[in-house]
């Protein structure tokens, strides 16, 4: 019966769309609201403030942070870090799964082991272990080094170093779109800075090193090598480039005092433009480095 | 239901749209965009001002050149039309200050100089929701339709029975001739074809027309849009109108001879419309090609080309000050300008692009992100049915040889095959690799008319299959809400942040946040800071607020008094627009003021859109 199988047909297609226009009603009804409220911040601050100072507590979604930073400031704490090696606890805030792709990047090898989760509302608490070491020492904290260019020694003031050919600060960088506290190291094309003390080393030295800031990375595409000496000997090389992103680095270490020697080294720090090489737009490497002990 | 019922009822839809959109987009902020080309409005309509009290003064070329310089690489018919829409309707800025700095009262002073920019936009959008009614009203036309026909008016108690006149793609009947539907308002020669059956499901035309209508401006993106001083839902509904009206042309000189010139608008407004004479080219050759015979002298010539390649150029040239001088080599660079057009930062499923090529995917993912599934579904129905009628048309054989004045007189419509070329065009044009990578929705909003008008038809071809009887029959109209509430839901509470705004099934704000889609990026969501700003006075850093839009802010009075801009070194707070890319000016914010912790944050569903910095 064509006219039967006609209505049928459009009874069918009709019913499709209907079904999908009632799904999308559901779907608006729990998209088109706020669901975080002023209690629901209380919550996730009381969780927070009770939770030890030295571990980290980071956020499962990266997009919430500004909102959750104003509400909660321990969060500021863990902003920027470097990765999640050297903490054996952690905890993570999210709405939603709590490791996220870029989590999972910050553990690389380490397999958290679950602990729990404090139900916070729409929000939750889940606290981790790591089988990580604690730091020992972190570069970014580290006062005894002394720092250095090819020319001679630089001037610390605050979180900088100022030498002949450029300079270091402590600071945030975007790198690889995301924030990270680390040294950005602007010095001239082709010109090293040096880091140089004696300091207490774990079992291993692990660091980062990635480049800032998107703009840069799109003009300029020039590797930055990375050296590490102990008690003056060379000990490793790393030549890394923008599109490997917060590269890790790791050098087995023995445990105890040494003499570290830090070298980066960038070829190219401007970027190149329709007009040609432009020294000052510049494409900055930013360092990290901390010692760390050997898991409990 | 008389024929005046759809068109009163068009023209009050349409002017509801402009009353909304006139009151409502106060309260979104003013784009990057929109602060040059706010300021290129006050310069071209001086200029016109001048030319008015003197007309020698518009053939002063170093004038004129100073005048139309500004943003030259876009045409100047709606920046010439904002300038006079304020000239009229600009309430004064506040007092005391320089007379550069503050907006001169118009002549009717109704409203802020911002929003009598945004005026004339804001008309065409309501136009273009009046032309959608009134083409989706013509979708319920139970007769068979062919070029230079009319619409017959409809009974006034149709009577309630069965349909037989579904179109062969929904039956397995071999192709009798379907009804077919009617994009053109108003009415030409009637003819009475014969109906397929003496018995015919009553469908309100209102039905096809409501759902055409809010398909287009019910959406979050395009109601955003249609507020705005710019170029993208104008350039949408001047296609709509050209392609309306060449539909009429191929079967009347009358409507050739307006074709030309209209195309010359569509051009005047923006670049998009320099494709339309190339896919009705296409859609003639189809038609030609489809009709099975050899097409005669007359058809190898027809008028609205020969009107669109003689009209629309001087209508651009006439609309368009800039090129009154050199207009060759002014005309080449305009062309360079956009084929080079620089990359700009789009985040698409957490990646940030800005060098080719994006993923052909993109304008397809983002309009499934922004647009209610349901209605995809519908309009993608229309296209179909429409597409596989189209193709399996014939006209008689006993219509007259066509004329070059009315080339396809006589043919069918094949209107799907216009709703296909319009409706899919934009959206495979921005999908090409080699495409310079311009941002979001708005480069494609000329393809959502056509598909508003193909989901209206969709939905006239499947009730008339269905033909519902006894209470059922109210059933169209009922589940009308159905499909069309969640894109309002979604724009009303996505207002006045549309930008930011995402489907139902892309989970709103908050799921595009999740999915990693881009956020907004016109440095728009500032209003509600102004109050935080009110007491944190001094510089600031504005970020992506363009510092014109800011000028305008400060012209109507309502920048914030003590309120300076400033580079970030020396700023007391700074604003922070939240994209993808971004994250390294909000870094360089928080080493600036050493804390991460905004003073306040415009938020949609949780998202932050912008966040207000400082110590």
């Amino acid at each position: 019966m064509p006219l039967d199988a006609t209505r049928r047909r459009a009874a069918v297609l009709l019913g499709l769309v209907g079904l999908v226009a009632a799904v999308e009603w559901v779907a608006a009804a729990r998209a088109y609201r706020t669901l975080l409220g002023p209690a629901d911040w209380d919550a996730a601050a009381a969780a927070l403030a009770a939770l030890p100072p030295d571990e980290p507590v980071v956020l499962a979604d990266d997009w919430l942070g500004p909102v959750a930073r104003r509400h909660l400031l321990p969060l500021q704490r863990s902003l920027g870090r470097p990765d999640l090696h050297g903490a054996p606890r952690f905890h993570v805030l999210a709405l939603g799964e709590p490791l996220t792709p870029d989590l999972r990047a910050d553990l690389g090898d380490l397999a958290p082991e679950p602990l729990g989760v404090d139900d916070l509302g729409p929000l939750a608490l889940h606290h981790f272990a790591a089988p990580s070491g604690h730091v020992l020492w972190d570069i970014l904290d580290q006062p005894a080094l002394l720092a250095a260019d090819r020319v001679g020694a630089c001037r610390k003031a605050q979180r900088t170093w100022a030498c002949k050919h450029g300079r270091a600060t402590v600071r945030y960088a975007e790198i690889g779109y995301r924030p990270r506290r680390c040294l950005a190291i602007d010095m001239s094309d082709g010109a090293a800075f040096e880091l140089r003390g004696r300091v207490e080393l774990g079992a291993r030295l692990r660091g980062h090193l990635g480049f800032s800031d998107f703009n840069g990375r799109l003009r300029d595409d020039a590797p930055a090598i990375v050296e590490l000496e102990l008690d003056g000997v060379p000990r490793a090389r790393w030549l890394v480039s923008d599109n490997q992103g917060w590269a890790a680095f790791e050098l087995a270490t023995t445990p105890g005092p040494a003499e570290l020697t830090v070298r980066v080294t960038n070829l190219l720090a401007g970027s190149f433009t329709p007009a040609g090489y432009d020294p000052d737009a510049r494409r900055v490497p930013c360092l990290d480095l901390r010692a760390l002990m050997e898991p409990a | 239901m008389t024929r005046r019922l759809p068109a009163l009822a068009a023209v009050a839809l349409g002017l509801a749209v402009v009353l909304l959109l006139a009151r409502g987009h106060r309260d979104v902020g003013y784009v990057r965009d929109e602060g040059i080309y706010f300021h290129a409005s006050r310069a071209y309509a001086d200029w016109a001002v001048r030319g008015l009290q003197s007309p020698s003064a518009l053939f002063d070329r170093a004038a004129r050149d100073r005048a139309f310089a500004v943003n030259h690489e876009h045409p100047a018919l709606m920046k010439l039309a904002g300038g006079l829409s304020a000239r009229l309707f600009s309430a004064p800025g506040p007092e005391g200050q320089p007379p550069e700095a503050r907006a001169p009262a118009g002549l009717l002073p109704l409203m802020p100089e911002g929003a009598a920019m945004r005026l004339p936009a804001q008309l065409l959008a309501g136009l273009g929701v009046a032309l959608l009614f009134l083409a989706g009203a013509g979708l319920v036309r139970s007769k068979r339709h062919v070029l230079g026909d009319s619409p017959a008016p409809a009974a006034p108690n149709p009577p309630r029975q069965r349909v037989s006149d579904a179109p062969s793609d929904l039956s397995s009947e071999p192709a009798r001739t379907p009804p077919a539907p009617d994009l053109s308002p108003g009415t030409a020669t009637p003819t009475s074809p014969p109906d397929l059956s003496s018995e015919t499901f009553a469908l309100s035309p209102l039905i096809p027309a409501a759902l055409a209508a809010l398909w287009f401006i019910g959406l979050p993106h395009v109601w955003v849009h249609a507020g705005l001083h710019c170029f993208d839902v104008p350039v949408a509904v001047l296609t709509l109108a050209v392609v309306l009206c060449y539909r009429r042309a191929l079967a009347s000189w009358r409507w050739s001879l307006l074709l030309g010139p209209l195309l010359g608008v569509a051009i005047s407004i923006k670049h998009n419309a320099l494709f339309i004479p190339v896919l009705l080219g296409l859609h003639y050759l189809a038609c030609l090609a489809l009709a099975g015979r050899r097409p005669s002298r007359g058809q190898l010539l027809p008028l609205p080309f020969l009107s669109m390649a003689v009209l629309a150029p001087p209508t651009v040239l006439a609309l368009w000050p800039w090129l009154w001088s050199d207009p060759l080599v002014r005309l080449g660079e305009y062309v360079e300008f956009h084929r080079l057009h620089a990359y700009y930062n789009t985040e698409y499923f957490h990646i940030n692009y800005n060098q080719p090529p994006l993923p052909w995917s993109y304008p397809f993912v983002l309009t499934w992100a922004t647009v209610p599934t349901a209605l995809l579904l519908l309009a993608a129905l229309g296209l179909v049915l429409a597409v596989r009628k189209d193709l399996s048309e014939r006209p008689s054989a006993d219509i007259a040889s066509a004329r070059f004045t009315a080339p396809l007189r006589g043919h069918p419509a094949r209107d799907g095959l216009l709703w296909a070329l319009f409706g899919l065009f934009p959206l495979a044009l921005i999908s090409l690799p080699t495409i310079p990578i311009f941002g979001g929705t708005k480069h494609w909003l000329t393809a959502y008319p056509f598909l508003a008008l193909a989901a209206a038809f969709a939905y006239v071809t499947l009730w008339r299959a269905l033909a519902p009887t006894g209470r059922a029959r109210h059933l169209p109209a009922a589940l009308l809400p159905l499909l069309l509430v969640p894109a309002l839901w979604s724009t009303l509470h996505g207002h006045p942040h549309n930008l930011s705004q995402y489907a139902p099934l892309a989970g709103g704000a908050r799921g595009a946040a999740d999915l990693g889609l881009l956020r907004g990026f016109w440095g728009s969501s500032v209003l509600p800071l102004f109050e935080d700003m009110y007491q944190r006075t001094g510089p600031l850093y504005v970020h992506d607020l363009h510092e014109l839009a800011r000028l305008q802010y400060e012209r109507e009075g309502r920048w914030p008094p003590g309120v300076t801009a400033a580079p970030l070194s020396r700023a007391r707070t700074g604003l922070l627009f939240h994209e993808r890319h971004m994250l390294s000016n909000e870094v360089d914010l928080w080493n600036h003021f050493d804390n991460s912790a905004p003073i306040d944050v415009v938020t949609l569903d949780d998202v932050p859109l912008t966040s207000l910095y400082g110590k």
